[in-house]
C-alpha cells in the first residue's frame, strides 16, 4: 500500500516519504486485591512527509486504502502553503533487526501486583495500592523511492500510586518505572521506600514564604526540564517562543550545569538510531558549564538555517543534565538548613517557557541541621528557569536510568523562593 | 463494519462470559492550520481511524484498541481472559439510531488562510511592542459508531472547531505572553463571534504583564473573573465527582452524597446538551444521551457523573458521562460543559470587600488528587486589589487550596456567567470541555508570590 501511494505521488509530481510506526502494547492494572483493567492494542500509524515545488507539507493517517483522497489532500493543501521549505526526503538507509526482547509473563506480574496489597499487614494505614505494569514496543520504517530504514524499541513501565488514612486524613503518592528489564524486586523496594515516606506524610505542615536553600530531588528537575524542552528547539527560539531566544553562545547557567543528549547510549530506555525523518541521531552537548551552545532541529530547521543536523524531529531523547559527585544524602549534609522538593504538580498551567517564569504546587521536607525533620505540603515553588539553573551550589550523582526521555540528577540550590500558608 | 458482522463480533465477545460487550468504531478527520511569523506555516492533516473492543465481568474490564488487524483475532486475545458461564448469546442489534452533527464538512481552507492573515495583521497593529504573533486553528470531524450486548446500536456525527491566539511581547528584556482562545461543537459558526473586545483586553493584559513584580505569596482572598475562572471548580470538585474515583472511594467526595461540602452560594452543573458548546455531545461514548445534571445544589452534594462499568459499584442513574478522547480509549465519567449557577452578588461589592487581595481576570489549566482533594491552578493575569481598589498587575502565579476547605471559601457569586473551552486529560485521554462561572469571591486561598509586598 506504501508503495502504491509513493508510486501515485510520483504521477502527480510529489516526492513522498512515509514514516510508520507499528505499536503493539499490553497493559494490567490492578486496585487492591482486584484486577481492574487488561488492556492491549494494536495499532500502526503512518507520518507522510510530501514535497513538491520547494514546499513540505505532512500528512497523519491510520488508513492508507483511499491513497486517491491522500494525493487529493496534499494538492490541497500545496496551494495554500506559505511557507516555503527547503526539506528532502531520507537519504540514509539503516537496518535494526536485532534487538530480541523477552516479554515477561503476564500472569506472575499479575500475581506481583496483585501481592503488594499484602503490605498492608505491615503498613496498616494503607487505603488504597493502585498498580499497573504496561509493555509497550514499537517498530519504525521510513520508507520513500530511494531508501528504506528500520528499528524498533521497546520498553516497561511500573506504575504504583498509593493513598494512606490516618484519621480521616488522606495522604499519597506514587512511584514509576521506565526499563528495559521487569525486576518485581526493584518495584518492591521503592514502594517500601514509598509507604515508609507515605507514613510520615502525616505530620506535614507549611512553612512561611521565604527564600531558601533548596533541594530539588532528580525527579522535580526531570519534570521541570520536560516542560522546557521545546525552548532548546531552533524552531521555537527563531520563532522568539523560548527564553533561550537570542541567548546562543552566552552564559545562561552556572558553571555547574552542562546539559547533553544521549539518544545512542543504551543505558538508557529509549535509544532511537534514526529520527522520524531518517536524520542519524548522535549523542551532543546543548550546554556547556553554563553557555548555551547548541539547538536541536529537524530536516527544515537546519537546512533553513544551515546547521548542522541534529536528528530530533521527534523531540529529544535521553536527554539529561551532567551528573555531578555527591551522593542524595551528601546534598542533604551540604545544605544543612533548608527545603527538600520532592513532587511539583500543575506543569502545563504554571510554567511560562517563554519568560521561564516558574510557580508550582509542591510538596517537600524540611531539613534542619542536615536532618530531615518535617514533611511539607501545600506549597509553592515560585521561581524561574534561569534562576534554578543558575544558583546551584551543588550538582547530585543520581542519574536514574529509569526515565524515560528526559532524566537530571538532584540539584542543590541557593536563595530559590518557597511560598507558603504559615 | 456490516450490522451482522458487528453482532457475530459482539457474540463472539461474550462467549466465554463477559457480561457486558461493547465495540466502538471511529474515523475522524482533523485539520490543523498553524500560523506564526505572519506566515501560515503549515496545515497538518490527520486521519484516526480504528476501533475499541471492550468487554467486562463484574468490575474487571478488558480492553483492545486495534487499527491494523482482524478484530475477531484481537477479541480472541480478550475472551481468552474469561472462563465461565455464557451469560448473553444471539445479541441481535436495534436499527442504527444516527445523531446527525451541525456540519458534514471542513471549511474552505482559503477562508481560513485569509481569516488568519487579517487576524494577525490586526493584532500588530494594536501595539509596536507585539513581537510574535501565534495563531492555530483545528477543525475536527469524528463519526463514532457504539453497538453493544444490549442490542444498542448508535451513531453520531460530532464536528469541533477551535481558535487559539498567542501573543508575545517585548520591551527591552522585559518579556510577557497573553492569550485568547474559544471552541465550538460546530464548524461553520466559528468565525462569527466579534472578538474585537477580548483582543483589547489580551493586548492590555500582555502589556500590563510586561512590568508586572511578584505578587506576595500567601493565604489571601482571591477574585476570579468570568468563564475559565471555573478551573477552580473543575480542579477542587469535578474530577472528585467522576465515578472512576468515587466508586472505588478514592475521591474526597466518596460516600458524601446529600452532605453539605460546599457554601450556599454554590450550585454547579454538568450539562452535556447546551448547543454549539466545545464539551457538547448528543450522546456519549457509550451511545446513551448526555443530560443535564445537577451534581451540587446550594452547596449539598446530589449526584456524581457515572459510566456503565463503575455504576455497577454506585447503582446510580446513568448520567451520559462517559467519555474517551479516541478508540484507544475505554471510556470513564468525564465532565462535558460545568458551570457555576450565576448568583446575585455585585462586582464592585466584591471589591470593595477587599483589603488586601487579588483580581484573577485571566486563568491556566490546572490538576487535582482527587483522593486528597488537593488541587492547583494557574493565574495568567492578575491585579492586587488594595483597600477595596483594583491596582497594579502582577506576575502570574500558582493557586493551591484543598476540595472541602475552599469549596466552603466561596463568599460572593454575581450573575456574569460566561463560559471558557479547554481540553481535560484524565484516565481516558484529552477530552473537550467546557468550563463557565460568573465572576466570584474566594474568601481566602494561598497565592503563589515572594515574601515582601
Amino acid at each position: 500500500m506504501i508503495d502504491k501511494l509513493i508510486d501515485l505521488a510520483k504521477e502527480n509530481n510529489i516526492d513522498l516519504e512515509v514514516c510508520s510506526k507499528k505499536e503493539y502494547s499490553a497493559q494490567i492494572a490492578v486496585l487492591n486485591s482486584n484486577l481492574e483493567n487488561f488492556y492491549i492494542s494494536n495499532t500502526t500509524r503512518h507520518n507522510i512527509k510530501a514535497i513538491k515545488d520547494s514546499k513540505c507539507i505532512f500528512f497523519v493517517t491510520e488508513d492508507l486504502s483511499d491513497p486517491d483522497y491522500i494525493i487529493n489532500e496534499l494538492n490541497k493543501t500545496f496551494l495554500l502553503s506559505d511557507n516555503d521549505n527547503l526539506n528532502r526526503l531520507s537519504n540514509n538507509s539503516y537496518e535494526n533487526r536485532n534487538k530480541v526482547f523477552n516479554k515477561p509473563d503476564f500472569k506472575k506480574v499479575k500475581e506481583d501486583l496483585l501481592s503488594l496489597y499484602a503490605l498492608k499487614k505491615d503498613y496498616s494505614f494503607i487505603k488504597n495500592i493502585e498498580a499497573s505494569y504496561s509493555y509497550n514496543s514499537m517498530n519504525i520504517d521510513i520508507k520513500n523511492k530511494n531508501n528504506y530504514m528500520t528499528d524498533n524499541t521497546y520498553s516497561n513501565y511500573i506504575y504504583v500510586s498509593i493513598s494512606g488514612e490516618k484519621n480521616n486524613i488522606v495522604k499519597s503518592d506514587y512511584i514509576s518505572i521506565y526499563t528495559n528489564n521487569y525486576d518485581f524486586n526493584i518495584v518492591k523496594e521503592k514502594v517500601i521506600k514509598l509507604l515508609k515516606y507515605l507514613e510520615s506524610k502525616f505530620t506535614e505542615t507549611s512553612i512561611s514564604t521565604n527564600k531558601y536553600n533548596v533541594l530539588l530531588n532528580n525527579n522535580v528537575v526531570k519534570d521541570i526540564l520536560n516542560t522546557f524542552i521545546s525552548s532548546f528547539s531552533t524552531r521555537n527560539i527563531d520563532m522568539k517562543l523560548s527564553f533561550l531566544t537570542g541567548k546562543l553562545n552566552q552564559k545562561v547557567f552556572s558553571d555547574k550545569i552542562s546539559i547533553i543528549e544521549e539518544p545512542v547510549n543504551t543505558k538508557f530506555v529509549t535509544t532511537r538510531y534514526f529520527d522520524d525523518e531518517g536524520t542519524l541521531t548522535y549523542n551532543k552537548e546543548y550546554v556547556s558549564k553554563g553557555v548555551f551552545v547548541k539547538t536541536y532541529n529537524n530536516l527544515e530547521y537546519a537546512l533553513k538555517n544551515k546547521e548542522e543536523l541534529t536528528g530530533n524531529s521527534y523531540g529529544v531523547r535521553n536527554f539529561h543534565i551532567k551528573e555531578g559527585n555527591k551522593t542524595y544524602d551528601e546534598l542533604i549534609k551540604t545544605m544543612q538548613n533548608g527545603i527538600i522538593i520532592n513532587r511539583i504538580e500543575g506543569m502545563h498551567s504554571g510554567i511560562n517557557t517563554r519568560s521561564g517564569d516558574i510557580s508550582l504546587q509542591a510538596t517537600g521536607l524540611l531539613v534542619e541541621n542536615g536532618v530531615v525533620t518535617k514533611p511539607l505540603n501545600m506549597i509553592i515553588l515560585q521561581s524561574n528557569i534561569i534562576e534554578i539553573l543558575n544558583n546551584v551550589i551543588e550538582v547530585g550523582n543520581d542519574l536514574e536510568e529509569f526515565n524515560s526521555i528526559i532524566a537530571s540528577p538532584s540539584l542543590l540550590l541557593h536563595d530559590i523562593t518557597i511560598c507558603g500558608s504559615l | 463494519m456490516k450490522k451482522e458482522n458487528l453482532e457475530t463480533l459482539l457474540n463472539k465477545m461474550c462467549s466465554t462470559g463477559a457480561d457486558f460487550a461493547e465495540i466502538y468504531i471511529e474515523n475522524t478527520k482533523t485539520k490543523i492550520f498553524t500560523y506564526l511569523d505572519n506566515k501560515l506555516q503549515k496545515i497538518d492533516n490527520k486521519i484516526d481511524k480504528g476501533m475499541g473492543l471492550r468487554i467486562a465481568k463484574g468490575n474487571e474490564v478488558y480492553y483492545a484498541a486495534v487499527n491494523n488487524n482482524d478484530p475477531i483475532t484481537i477479541a480472541e486475545d480478550l475472551i481468552n481472559n474469561l472462563n465461565s458461564k455464557v451469560l448473553y448469546k444471539d445479541i441481535k442489534l436495534s436499527d442504527m439510531k444516527i445523531y446527525e452533527g451541525s456540519d458534514n464538512e471542513f471549511l474552505d481552507d482559503k477562508l481560513i488562510k485569509d481569516y488568519m492573515n487579517n487576524l494577525n495583521h490586526k493584532i500588530r497593529l494594536m501595539d509596536k511592542r507585539i513581537e510574535q504573533v501565534s495563531l492555530n486553528f483545528t477543525e475536527i470531524l469524528k463519526d463514532i459508531t457504539i453497538a453493544n450486548h444490549t442490542g444498542l446500536y448508535n451513531k453520531e456525527k460530532r464536528c469541533y472547531a477551535r481558535f487559539y491566539i498567542s501573543v508575545t511581547f517585548k520591551d527591552s528584556d522585559l518579556v510577557s505572553t497573553s492569550s485568547y482562545n474559544w471552541g465550538m461543537s460546530t464548524i461553520k459558526d466559528i468565525f462569527n463571534r466579534n472578538i474585537d473586545n477580548n483582543l483589547k483586553d489580551l493586548v492590555k493584559y500582555g502589556i500590563d504583564k510586561l512590568y508586572a513584580k511578584n505578587c506576595v505569596g500567601k493565604k489571601m482572598p482571591v477574585i476570579l473573573g468570568p468563564g475559565f475562572g471555573a478551573v477552580i471548580f473543575h480542579e477542587a470538585c469535578g474530577h472528585a465527582m467522576e465515578a472512576n474515583a468515587t466508586a472505588r472511594k478514592r475521591s474526597v467526595l466518596s460516600d458524601m452524597i446529600g452532605k453539605k461540602i460546599a457554601s450556599n452560594k454554590v450550585t454547579i452543573i454538568d450539562d452535556g446538551t447546551i448547543p454549539n458548546l466545545w464539551g457538547t455531545t448528543k450522546i456519549d461514548d457509550e451511545g446513551y444521551n448526555t443530560k443535564k445534571n445537577y451534581l451540587i445544589k446550594d452547596g449539598i452534594l446530589v449526584n456524581y457523573l457515572n459510566d456503565t462499568i463503575n455504576n455497577r459499584l454506585l447503582k446510580m442513574n446513568l448520567t451520559g458521562s462517559s467519555r474517551r478522547e479516541s478508540y484507544y480509549y475505554p471510556p470513564v465519567s468525564r465532565m462535558n460543559n460545568t458551570y457555576l449557577e450565576p448568583g446575585n452578588d455585585s462586582i464592585s461589592d466584591m471589591v470593595k470587600s477587599i483589603k488586601y487581595g487579588l483580581y484573577a481576570k485571566e486563568m491556566n489549566g490546572g490538576s487535582v488528587n482527587p483522593e486528597t482533594g488537593d488541587f492547583n491552578f494557574g493565574v495568567a493575569t492578575a491585579y492586587m486589589i488594595r483597600d477595596g481598589k483594583v491596582c497594579e498587575c502582577v506576575k502570574g502565579a500558582s493557586l493551591i487550596g484543598n476540595t472541602l476547605d475552599i469549596l466552603n471559601k466561596i463568599e460572593m457569586v454575581s450573575s456574569d456567567l460566561e463560559y471558557g473551552a479547554g481540553m481535560c486529560g484524565a484516565a481516558s485521554g484529552m477530552v473537550p470541555v467546557t468550563i463557565g462561572e460568573p465572576t466570584i469571591k474566594v474568601s481566602e486561598i494561598l497565592v503563589g508570590g515572594i515574601k515582601n509586598d
